[in-house]
């Protein structure tokens, strides 16, 4: 019963949750508990999905521990004790559970493997060709573009470049090297990486793919929220206008493949804008400790269920098969 | 050849500061008040970055001369092409500050702005 029940959470949940995170207010007044929720969702969808396929392949017993379980099945199912139909069921089961983890598996070292080269490569070309800047507490780069980004991964460099420096002004250089700090801080690109693998694999997710742009979307909006903190909304803003106006593309060379993507990006920068121009009340302490308790049950609920009814009364405790 | 990294850099950042190639005798004294650092040193340094493309050479009687195979420029170039490029790579390796957008659509941004500031101004 538990599967069908874990199964049904996940469901209910991958439905609902893209259409009530992605429009929800608290979410733009909040990016930080928006990615929070986010990451609880996908963490519950996860397990309760793992959990209801344990569930079907090795029928729930009480008082035993999931590997005693497992063990019994197999051993049950090798003596034929299910029947042929019980066997080919679980059989099947167990096999499209194993295909997604190992799909799960190859797409995370596939990709891992993709961003670690370029990453490798790009900073490669930075340490002979950038300038550290310590007063910038960033790499510049010779470049009349103006342009910064944080490379994911160890150390987190934050790169700008000398257009940016010079088209600029020197509170609005600040403020845009703030935001890129609080991704390097944040450890965003694990944030988004997390994501993008769950996407990647299992690309037909509709869950999965909401996730990605929801995520990318937050992550920006919070690096904002952080450099707001120490620097004048404005300066951020006009140095987005800066940068859009200078990294725009033509529509002449707007290739078809990119227009979806640079849509998107063209949105979220709008709104971006809109938040630092006009900033949003901050959530009341009330509904804010109603969120988190929100967010916490919900990405421990289908783990909790599974120890509930798996784990207790003892672990490891084998009862002998009846032979 | 991970330790000569930081060595790598100084000697390319000297190529390039100079702006015209030099033999592995001038870099040497070039580096020598900065870093206590033997002329063998710099020689294998060099020719490493030599071999793995980084300068190009000339014979010039029984040294060679040095110089970068591209400018700064040109890699800063390569550097950003590679940080906007959205539509290459499926794995992001780079969190940028915008994403690029087309021409309209920043436009439309430079309006919200302007829109803002004057009336702000007011």
């Amino acid at each position: 019963m538990t599967g069908m029940h874990l199964l049904l959470f996940a469901i209910a949940v991958s439905t609902l949750a893209p259409r009530g995170l992605a429009k929800a207010d608290w979410v733009y007044r909040s990016p930080r508990l928006g990615i929070a929720a986010w990451y609880a969702v996908l963490g519950a969808v996860l397990t309760a999905a793992a959990g209801a396929v344990l569930a079907a392949v090795a029928p729930w017993q009480a008082a035993t521990a999931p590997a005693c379980m497992a063990w019994r099945w197999c051993v049950q199912a090798a003596r034929g004790d299910f029947g042929l139909l019980g066997r080919s069921a679980a059989f099947v089961v167990l096999l499209a559970g194993l295909g997604l983890t190992v799909r799960l598996l190859l797409t995370g070292v596939r990709l891992a493997r993709a961003a670690s080269a370029r990453r490798r490569a790009h900073v490669r070309i930075l340490a002979m060709a950038g300038r550290t800047a310590p007063e910038l507490g960033a790499t510049v780069v010779e470049n009349a573009q103006p342009a910064a980004y944080v490379v994911a991964g160890h150390g987190r460099r934050v790169v700008v470049t000398t257009g940016a420096l010079q088209q600029l002004a020197g509170d609005e250089v600040a403020a845009v090297l703030a935001h890129e700090r609080a991704h390097a801080a944040g450890r965003h690109d694990l944030l988004l990486d997390g994501v993008r693998l769950l996407h990647h694999a299992f690309p037909r997710m509709a869950l999965f793919a909401v996730a990605h742009t929801q995520l990318c979307r937050l992550v920006e909006m919070r690096a904002d929220e952080v450099a707001i903190a120490r620097h004048a909304p404005i300066s951020l803003a006009r140095a987005l206008v800066t940068m859009a106006t200078a990294n725009a593309i033509d529509h002449g060379s707007r290739t078809p493949a990119l227009a979806g993507v640079v849509a998107a990006t063209g949105g979220d920068a709008a709104e971006r804008l809109h938040r630092l121009l006009t900033p949003p009340a901050p959530l009341g302490r009330a509904q804010r400790a109603g969120l988190v308790a929100g967010i916490t049950v919900l990405a421990l609920a289908p783990a909790v269920t599974l120890l509930a009814v798996q784990v207790f009364p003892v672990l490891g405790m084998c009862p002998a098969l009846p032979s | 050849m991970r330790g000569f990294g930081d060595l790598e850099a100084a000697i390319m950042d000297r190529l390039w500061v100079r702006n015209a190639p030099a033999t592995v005798r001038e870099l040497h004294s070039d580096l020598l008040p900065d870093r206590d650092i033997a002329y063998n040193t710099v020689l294998t340094v060099v020719d490493n970055l030599y071999k793995k493309g980084w300068l190009r050479r000339e014979r010039e009687g029984r040294a060679h001369r040095y110089e970068p195979t591209r400018s700064r420029e040109e890699y800063g170039a390569l550097l950003m092409r590679d940080a906007l490029d959205e539509a290459g790579d499926p794995a992001e390796a780079l969190v940028r500050f915008v994403g690029r957008m087309s021409a309209d659509e920043a436009a439309a941004l430079r309006q919200a702005l302007q829109a803002h500031e004057r009336s702000n101004a007011k």
